[in-house]
């Protein structure tokens, strides 16, 4: 993204907005900040309930659980890029070339590979590489992180249309067991993905890399000033987030059981409309995992209430699009000022 | 480059200089060319418009619809209304100061969907009525390759001519210092947006008139080989450096290797993974660092 604010940096921005009215004080609006998302997701479940009795069956509350572990995942790995103040689009095209590479190492119809767990960290590794490319071609060949992950999107495509021969991969039933087994109810994915959110959550919180995420998110040139290690970072955060949208698509794979070019389409949309959502700045060093995660339950369960109200999946995709739209610029609002130039 | 390609693609494959290959490109050329002018007008302001080749595909659907009913008229609407379309994500972006790609993806995803909604996921058969003398030949040229270079010349005039054109290179190589000599640069991007969505229904009518099918997913593989074809060309991502004749000089190389590649045998498949890294080499060789304080 490039950006340049020339008025007000970005920590005074919020409290001179022009909507602000006097009752939000700068206290109770970072308040909203931190607690609207889980507001307007208490108020959807409780709308959802009242307007539609199959919401609040247990049945369903799986169901939901059961959909949400590859976007929390994903959400993990691009909330990380997001606070950096960047972007990652390639998030569809490494899941599906993941999905394929790992299909075809584990137990699959068309070929005789069987490299069981190996196949899975093998297919991480593919996402991580993946993503080093990003971080690499981003921070040391200077080219603006959309412009990168957007012809990287396409190359993974790409690699997994290659990967397609005649027939779809088809994975073996046991192979599919690691992400599909039930415990309490719920596909162990669900428990894996809460893991990957808890460990993000500790990364940023805790330790010296999640502090320089904020701090290049917040000012990059301070940051770098200050002794950050600016492209090392960043390379290390594509390189995770890659490896996250690998672990996406080989959920996407056990789940589906066979290999699909267009397994991942519109988990982009999901992903970026849950993280904005959720109160991570696209403009970076602001919010979180755990808020992040929020706003991706609220874009799931949102679907979840269309498909439950029989709208049209098509339209479903349309009404995504404008709430990514309509999310990021409610999220930005208050940041705009006079003569700031965004591109 | 265009003239090495073109040498290194018929000495390996010398069945591509004959008649066949020569035709398919010059159907494919007005279609890319199309979107990488509308493309082109969004990237010289610095700015970029990753909605435009869902837009096409949502005009293509429409005038499907509507010409049964309306006939030419249906298809001068639809480009009113691809316009307008291209004018919203503008507005949005400057009103609300969100970045291009941002607004544009979220349109990406409501345009398509909205293609896909309308014509129920299927393919529609269309009569392009007028439109269908776009591929109709003279001298063995498709007309729609001929009306398309003369749009370029009169949009090139237009950016070399008129003060919009001048307006829009300024806002394109610093927009505040354009702002503050009195250019309104939320009126010029917006127009900017406007243009690439004129383009966008020119294409929808050009795909229509060219495959006399419309589907809701067609032009959408377009997306990336568009703006590869700008940035091949020599127009930089940072804005205010570029122009027609670039453009044109891109798409060719883009249009000669597509044709090429599929002429040599290379899979379709692997396609998207060449032009792919294609965008981002040369976005590497033409962006202007020193305008970027810092790369996010």
């Amino acid at each position: 993204m490039v950006q340049t604010d020339y008025l007000a940096d970005s920590a005074s921005a919020l409290p001179d907005s022009p909507s602000g009215a006097d009752w939000l004080t700068p206290r109770r609006r970072r308040m909203l900040a931190a607690w609207g998302p889980v507001i307007t997701l208490g108020a959807l479940v409780l709308v959802l309930t009242i307007v539609n009795s199959k919401f609040a069956t247990a049945a369903n509350i799986k169901t939901i659980a059961n959909q949400s572990a590859i976007p929390l995942v994903l959400g993990v790995g691009l909330a990380m890029v997001i606070l950096l103040g960047a972007i990652d689009l390639s998030i569809e095209g490494v899941m599906v070339a993941t999905m394929f590479s790992v299909a075809l190492m584990a137990a699959n119809n068309v070929n005789d590979l069987d490299l069981g767990v190996l196949a899975i960290i093998v297919g991480l590794a593919i996402g991580a590489a993946f993503g080093a490319v990003n971080g690499m071609v981003n921070a040391y060949l200077r080219i603006p992180s959309f412009m990168v992950t957007f012809g990287m999107w396409f190359v993974g495509i790409g690699v997994a249309q290659r990967l397609l021969g005649r027939q779809p991969p088809r994975i073996d039933l046991e192979a599919r067991n690691w992400v599909t087994v039930q415990r309490l109810g719920v596909q162990q994915m669900f428990f894996i993905a809460v893991i990957v959110v808890a460990l993000g959550f500790l990364l940023l919180r805790h330790t010296r890399l999640g502090r320089h995420i904020y701090a290049i998110g917040g000012n990059e040139e301070l940051a770098s000033q200050s002794g950050v290690h600016v492209r090392r970072v960043k390379v290390m955060v594509f390189t995770m987030a890659g490896v996250l949208s690998g672990l996406g698509g080989a959920f996407a794979l056990g789940r589906a059981g066979v290999a699909d070019v267009t397994a991942s389409q519109g988990r982009l949309f999901t992903t970026i409309a849950g993280v904005v959502l959720g109160g991570t700045l696209l403009s970076g060093g602001r919010g979180g995992v755990l808020q992040s995660s929020v706003g991706i339950i609220i874009m799931i369960v949102l679907r979840n209430g269309m498909v439950l109200a029989g709208v049209d999946p098509f339209l479903q995709d349309a009404v995504e699009g404008a709430i990514v739209v309509a999310a990021v610029i409610a999220m930005n609002w208050s940041a705009r000022a006079k003569l700031r130039v965004v591109a | 480059m265009l003239v090495a390609l073109v040498a290194g693609v018929s000495l390996l494959e010398p069945s591509f200089l004959k008649a066949a290959s020569l035709r398919t490109l010059a159907e494919q050329f007005p279609l890319i060319f199309m979107l990488s002018m509308g493309q082109m007008t969004v990237i010289l302001l610095g700015r970029i418009d990753l909605a435009n080749a869902a837009v096409t595909s949502f005009a293509a659907i429409l005038m499907a619809k509507w010409a049964p009913d309306l006939g030419t008229f249906g298809i001068v609407a639809v480009i009113a209304i691809t316009s307008g379309i291209g004018a919203l994500h503008g507005w949005l972006h400057m009103r609300a100061q969100v970045a291009s790609f941002m607004i544009t993806l979220g349109g990406l995803g409501v345009w398509s969907g909205l293609a896909l909604f309308i014509s129920e996921g299927r393919s529609l058969s269309v009569d392009p009525g007028v439109a269908s003398r776009l591929f109709d030949r003279t001298l063995g040229i498709p007309n729609a390759a001929i009306a398309a270079v003369v749009v370029a010349v009169g949009y090139a005039y237009l950016l070399a001519n008129c003060t919009f054109g001048r307006r829009l290179f300024a806002v394109g190589n610093g927009q505040r210092p354009a702002s503050l000599s009195g250019v309104n640069a939320d009126r010029i991007v917006l127009i900017g947006f406007a243009i690439s969505g004129f383009f966008s229904g020119l294409a929808g009518t050009v795909l229509i008139a060219w495959l006399e099918i419309a589907s809701p997913t067609t032009a959408n593989s377009l997306l990336l080989p568009a703006i590869a074809a700008v940035i091949l060309g020599g127009t930089a991502i940072t804005g205010g450096v570029g122009g027609v004749g670039r453009t044109l000089i891109g798409t060719l190389i883009v249009a000669v290797l597509r044709v090429g590649l599929d002429v040599a045998g290379v899979e379709t498949s692997i396609q998207p993974v060449i032009f792919g890294m294609l965008a981002i080499v040369s976005v590497a060789v033409t962006i202007d660092r020193s305008r970027l304080p810092v790369i996010k």
